[in-house]
């Protein structure tokens, strides 16, 4: 296909200003979104739910340091079928329904208007005052399935799908610049949309999951199949005799 | 001595304090009044949290003019802050004023309820009037809920230390070698703790958990001793038969020839000879031989 | 009970390592010279040991030190007679389970050994008095000293007051530093040759 050549005054004009509104956008989004952020409430009995997961998980984990002893007494802490923690505490189940729920609906509105609308926004605007021409060219090659979608005011049945308007410029900022954004504002920052959709779609939570039975239950019965095996059995022979010798060079290695 | 430094050396070790969280309130304090009180202008965005480090160092050398000030401007900065009253209460509690510090810490909790810190002082506030097993019973409570936090469990294991409940104080320490088992300092106060109670089962315990300790840090003198210490009282113990003796003697043995070469690569000989060192070691090494 | 007189490194060594760790306990030994305390009706202490600011109540560090700073004392004609100890809680001046486990082993090989509990609010430049209380043996129980008897000359407190200021407890080493380590001397022989200068 033949190389065209962009008019440079549409470097200028449109190329840079679209990345640098893209940028300044962004920016602006990361302290809006600061100013509007309410405080995250901590409830006590999740924070406690959590903090017991992480124990017993940690017993499963590293329970074969301690004596056998001392980790049958915890297992039957957790697990005991009369009085274990896993078995008598019981919790509501909490569905984080958005409807019922009104916190959670206004972080929700609140997350759609910083970062969805915005997008939609400024995207019709560039879609609209840079239509008509071409802005820049991928350097793969696509299919022409995507010249509809990238080629937005530009109808020319001929042309490679690989040359894009300005409107997916656009789309390609919002995404590239996520990487300066981590340079200049920092890790963690509002800016990355990218982020916040890939929030809502997995849709964890990160606190203790919205239904602590079922973590309650998965626990327990993790804990149940769990056995013990001591490791510091024969420690001392290990040490003093057994494998490596003489001690010497043991310690020598140990100083260098 | 701290007029010397500048202002920018001063920052720098104020940073390094904070990021080891070291505990040395006097240097903390003379580095803040000598050079950078008047610098203060200079730090920026860092001035809060040199404000805040000033404030706890200055209650600890009972510097309470200076902590004020610290409040007072932090205050003034961030009103209503959690974080500016816990220096309140700390305040509070540096001058004995322990009613009003509860009430303070109260306060916060009826705001915030999972609010570890304010916890957690209200254990100290016991500790302090000496209340040691009211303080017990609350850092119970505490853990019941927050079974993760480590340093709660330090602090209770050193508690039931104190009140000489040394069952309940290795149920702590096994916490702590559960939380992070590389930790050799953890298997060495473990170790110690089952030496002190005594018994054979304990004895041999703690022959292992010594064990342990050296196996991840062979620098560890603390855990050499220990070894040799407990495998000379294991194989001197009547209950045990020839090989177990053997055996026991055989750790023994290690154990003093580690601490002789550390001594000898560590120490100078006029010290060595001194301190008669080796003396005390050869002495109960003997003591092995004559019964094994 | 024996007059007891304490000899300036003993004092200044003792404050300097409670000066040191304000925040912990600390405890350690006191030694007198064995030939001279035999007849004498005064037992002087000429020097001390700190010990530990880490764990007081577990036993096998405190059995090593023991044994080794035992073995020292034959070969420099001292011995073990006295055991001093500071609580961590500021108002705290009682004789706890430690010290007096301490005390009575401390005692079977010196009948005049004494324990001095330190009175923490004493430990400061402008004490009102000597910075700790002195408890015997008698019978089955520690009985305290006549506080009214001075141990110290007055020289010996201006000196400890003096090393304080001049933040000489930074140089003071005890056996918990001798263990984390090996390096560290015990003894504190230049603390020793400080002080001396300083009288």
């Amino acid at each position: 296909m033949a190389e065209l050549l962009l008019d440079s005054n549409i470097r200028v004009w449109v190329f840079l200003p679209i990345v640098v509104i893209t940028f300044l956008i962004g920016i602006i989004r990361h302290y809006v979104t600061i100013l509007l952020s309410s405080e995250k409430k901590s409830d006590l009995q999740q924070v406690a739910d959590s903090h017991a997961l992480i124990r017993s998980r940690i017993l499963r984990e590293n329970g074969r340091y301690i004596p056998k002893q001392s980790f049958l007494v915890r297992k039957n802490f957790f697990n005991n079928e009369d009085r274990g923690f896993f078995k008598v505490e019981k919790r509501e189940s909490q569905a984080k329904n958005p409807m019922t729920d009104p916190s959670m609906m206004t972080d929700m509105m609140k997350g759609n208007v910083t970062n969805v609308l915005p997008m939609i926004v400024i995207g019709g605007w560039i879609n609209w005052a840079f239509s008509g021409f071409l802005t820049t060219k991928v350097p793969f090659p696509l299919t022409l399935r995507f010249k509809p979608m990238l080629q937005r005011g530009v109808e020319l049945v001929s042309l490679d799908a690989s040359w894009v308007s300005s409107a997916s410029w656009y789309f390609l900022n919002v995404f590239g610049l996520r990487s300066m954004y981590t340079l200049i504002l920092g890790q963690d920052n509002a800016a990355d949309q990218t982020r916040a959709m890939q929030d809502q779609m997995s849709g964890s939570a990160m606190m203790a999951p919205p239904d602590p039975m079922k973590a309650f239950k998965a626990e327990w019965e993790a804990l149940e199949v769990c056995g013990h095996e001591w490791a510091l059995e024969g420690v001392e022979e290990e040490l003093t005799g057994g494998i490596i010798q003489p001690e010497t060079i043991y310690l020598k290695n140990k100083f260098a | 001595m701290a007029q010397h430094i500048s202002w920018e050396e001063a920052r720098n070790i104020l940073r390094k304090l904070r990021d080891d969280q070291v505990r040395d309130g006097d240097i903390v304090v003379k580095l803040w009044e000598d050079v950078l009180m008047d610098a203060s202008h200079k730090l920026g965005n860092e001035l809060w949290s040199v404000y805040e480090q000033v404030c706890v160092a200055a209650l600890d050398c009972q510097r309470l003019d200076i902590a004020e000030t610290c409040i007072e401007a932090l205050n003034a900065k961030f009103p209503n802050s959690v974080r500016v009253k816990r220096l309140e209460g700390l305040l509070l509690e540096a001058e004995s004023k322990y009613e009003r510090a509860t009430e303070l810490y109260n306060a916060i909790l009826e705001k915030d309820d999972a609010n570890m810190f304010a916890r957690k002082r209200l254990v100290a506030i016991l500790k302090s009037q000496k209340k040691i097993s009211d303080a017990i019973d609350k850092l119970n409570d505490y853990l019941k809920k927050f079974m993760t936090d480590y340093e709660a469990w330090t602090e209770l294991c050193d508690l039931y230390l104190s009140v000489y409940d040394y069952s309940n104080a290795s149920f702590c320490m096994e916490e702590l070698i559960m939380s992070n088992p590389h930790n050799h300092l953890f298997h060495q106060k473990y170790a110690d703790i089952k030496y002190t109670v005594g018994g054979t089962e304990n004895m041999e315990l703690a022959r292992t958990y010594y064990a342990q300790a050296v196996k991840l840090s062979p620098n560890n003198v603390r855990a050499l001793y220990g070894l040799f210490l407990s495998s000379t009282n294991l194989a001197m113990s009547s209950g045990k038969g020839a090989k177990d003796k053997q055996l026991n003697g055989k750790y023994a043995a290690w154990a003093a020839d580690q601490i002789r070469i550390k001594y000898k690569t560590q120490q100078s000989e006029e010290q060595m000879r001194e301190t008669k060192v080796m003396e005390s070691i050869e002495k109960l090494l003997e003591s092995l031989q004559a019964v094994g | 009970m024996a007059d007891v007189a304490v000899g300036v490194q003993a004092y200044c060594k003792l404050l300097l390592h409670s000066a040191k760790y304000p925040h912990c306990a600390v405890n350690g030994v006191l030694l007198a010279e064995e030939g001279k305390c035999k007849d004498q009706k005064v037992v002087r202490f000429v020097d001390c040991i700190p010990l530990f600011h880490l764990s007081l109540g577990l036993a096998p560090m405190l059995e090593i030190a023991l044994l080794q700073i035992d073995s020292y004392c034959k070969s420099k004609g001292y011995i073990i007679a006295g055991y001093y100890q500071a609580n961590e809680n500021i108002d705290d001046n009682q004789l706890n389970h430690v010290a007096k486990t301490v005390g009575k082993k401390i005692q079977e090989y010196f009948s005049n050994a004494c324990i001095f509990m330190i009175d923490n609010r004493q430990v400061n430049p402008d004490p009102v008095s000597e910075v700790y209380r002195i408890y015997s043996l008698k019978d089955t129980s520690w009985k305290e000293h006549d506080k009214s008897k001075r141990t110290v000359e007055e020289e010996t407190i201006r000196t400890a007051t003096e090393l304080l200021k001049s933040g000489a407890h930074r140089k003071l080493l005890d056996f918990d530093n001798h263990l984390d380590n090996v390096k560290n001397d015990w003894r504190n022989p230049e603390l020793s040759d400080l002080i001396s200068r300083c009288t």
